[in-house]
């Protein structure tokens, strides 16, 4: 990203911002609501455009989005659901693959004729995780995706990203308030500071997913780098 | 099973004890006053009613009145669904078409039938007049589904770049039919009384109205009574079929997810 610039009218939301995400590594984003992490991940994913500057390599890329709320149609089913972001870009046999192979990951295939008012918050936020996660998109973007579930169901689910993460080759972008989560889950932790948007430091996960269990004692160092630091 | 027998037994005892209590306080009415020029005997309406059913002038009367409602209706909800989605398409369409909108919703409803005898034929007018009312019902309703149209499913939808036809087909829709249906319901009841009221003052040849109007030239409390139980009857059998048809509607979409 290369000198991104964001006015809301006065307010400059994101000004000269510049960052570098690689490929295959979960990007954590972490800062104080209201920095702007929301704008910029929108801009991300050309959910709103630019005021300057550009996103290198991001054009004609394609984009699963995670929002914060489920999202879903409340007049289709689970399975609907997510065949509805699918049919515009696969053909019908190919979507259809693409959804049964998802709702199994999340465990939702008894469920794939419910409709959302009869699902459970949790359940609601597995149909939307398998909605972007058959999408297949270049870059998985997800914002707060976890806020308010309990914590086993988060684990579960962070389960479901750090392994669909080392699978396949793409971009990761994760918006979390939580250091737990974002300890667990990132690679490299961004923590962002504004308005205007900055970077204020980054700093690199050096522990592999399956060891962070166990590693008790490097993980709480860690911690306790990234809280001094967002606090100061 | 047998709890929802029972329970639905209750239901229709009810109904027929809360219908038997307005016919008592009819006729404590009539008892009271004791003038059939001002409240006929409920027995007299019924009886009338039976001598006209038997007649084809009733017959005919009672199916040019359907004809003219459901023209009527058919006109302001095709021109109410598509200038609405133009309106909430386009702001400049809508600012244009809002203060007409609001006119014809504070007008009275006669000014608009006594220019509308001058413009049209007479068995026209209620068709023009039915219109006229039910319109404006439609479009405000048809504007507001659209504006209130989620704006985070549309986002959703513009990330995972989801076709326009089924942006159209999958959110647009079924976030305007609640809206759509209550004002199709609203209509039935609207037009059957401004139609009606159309042809009391045009009389065309085969009408509900014109027989209302002849009951008040011959002062025929019984017959003016009788009539407007028949309007009354036709507009709740109207949005019964209105009702039963959403109902269908819905349940096939929900049977087809099924499978």
């Amino acid at each position: 990203m290369k000198n991104l610039h964001k006015n809301y009218g006065e307010l400059e939301v994101i000004k000269n911002f510049n960052m570098m995400i690689s490929p295959n590594k979960i990007h954590c984003i972490f800062g104080p609501s209201g920095c702007g992490k929301t704008t910029f991940i929108n801009i991300v994913a050309s959910l709103i455009p630019a005021d300057e500057g550009n996103i290198e390599g991001m054009q004609e890329k394609t984009v699963s989005y995670i929002f914060q709320e489920d999202r879903l149609l409340p007049w289709a089913t689970v399975e609907e659901n997510i065949l509805f972001v699918l049919e515009s870009r696969y053909d019908e046999k190919e979507a259809q693959q693409l959804a049964d192979k998802y709702l199994s990951l999340v465990d939702l295939t008894n469920f794939k004729n419910a409709y959302p008012r009869e699902l459970s918050g949790g359940m609601k936020q597995r149909t939307a995780i398998a909605r972007a996660f058959a999408y297949e998109g270049d870059v998985l973007v997800m914002d707060e995706p976890f806020k308010g579930l309990h914590l086993e169901l988060k684990k579960d689910l962070m389960e479901y990203i750090i392994n669909y993460g080392y699978r396949e080759n793409r971009f990761f972008l994760f918006i979390t308030h939580d250091v737990d989560e974002a300890l667990y889950i990132a690679d490299h932790i961004h923590i962002f500071q504004g308005p205007p948007l900055s970077l204020k430091q980054e700093i690199i996960v050096d522990i592999p997913h399956e060891e962070r269990r166990s590693q008790k004692e490097k993980l709480r160092q860690y911690k306790e780098i990234l809280l001094q630091r967002s606090k100061e | 099973m047998t709890d929802s027998i029972t329970k639905n037994k209750r239901k229709s005892l009810n109904k027929i004890f809360i219908f038997i209590f307005w016919i008592a306080v009819w006729q404590g009415a009539y008892l009271v006053i004791q003038r059939d020029l001002y409240v006929p005997a409920p027995l007299d309406v019924f009886l009338r009613l039976k001598e006209l059913v038997v007649l084809e002038v009733f017959w005919r009367s009672v199916a040019y009145s359907i004809y003219r409602v459901i023209a009527g209706l058919i006109l302001s909800i095709v021109l109410g669904v598509v200038i609405g989605i133009i309106s909430s398409l386009n702001d400049y369409v809508y600012d244009l078409i809002n203060p007409l909108m609001a006119a014809i919703k504070s007008t009275p409803v006669l000014s608009f039938i006594i220019i509308a005898l001058i413009w049209f034929s007479s068995s026209n007018v209620p068709i023009f007049i039915c219109f006229l009312m039910c319109f404006p019902v439609i479009w405000t309703n048809v504007v507001a589904g659209i504006r209130n149209v989620d704006i985070k499913l549309l986002e959703m939808a513009k990330v995972y770049h989801v076709k326009k036809w089924l942006v159209l087909k999958k959110i647009y829709l079924p976030s305007i039919v609640p809206y759509f249906s209550a004002a199709c319901i609203t209509c039935l009841g609207l037009g059957w009384k401004v139609s009606v009221a159309a042809e009391v003052l045009s009389h065309p040849r085969n009408a509900i109205g014109s027989h209302l109007y002849s009951a008040k030239v011959y002062l025929d409390s019984s017959e003016l009574f009788a009539w407007t139980l028949v309007v009354i009857l036709l507009s709740i059998l109207f949005e019964n079929i209105f009702a039963r048809l959403i109902e269908k509607s819905t349940m096939n979409k929900s049977a087809k997810a099924k499978i």
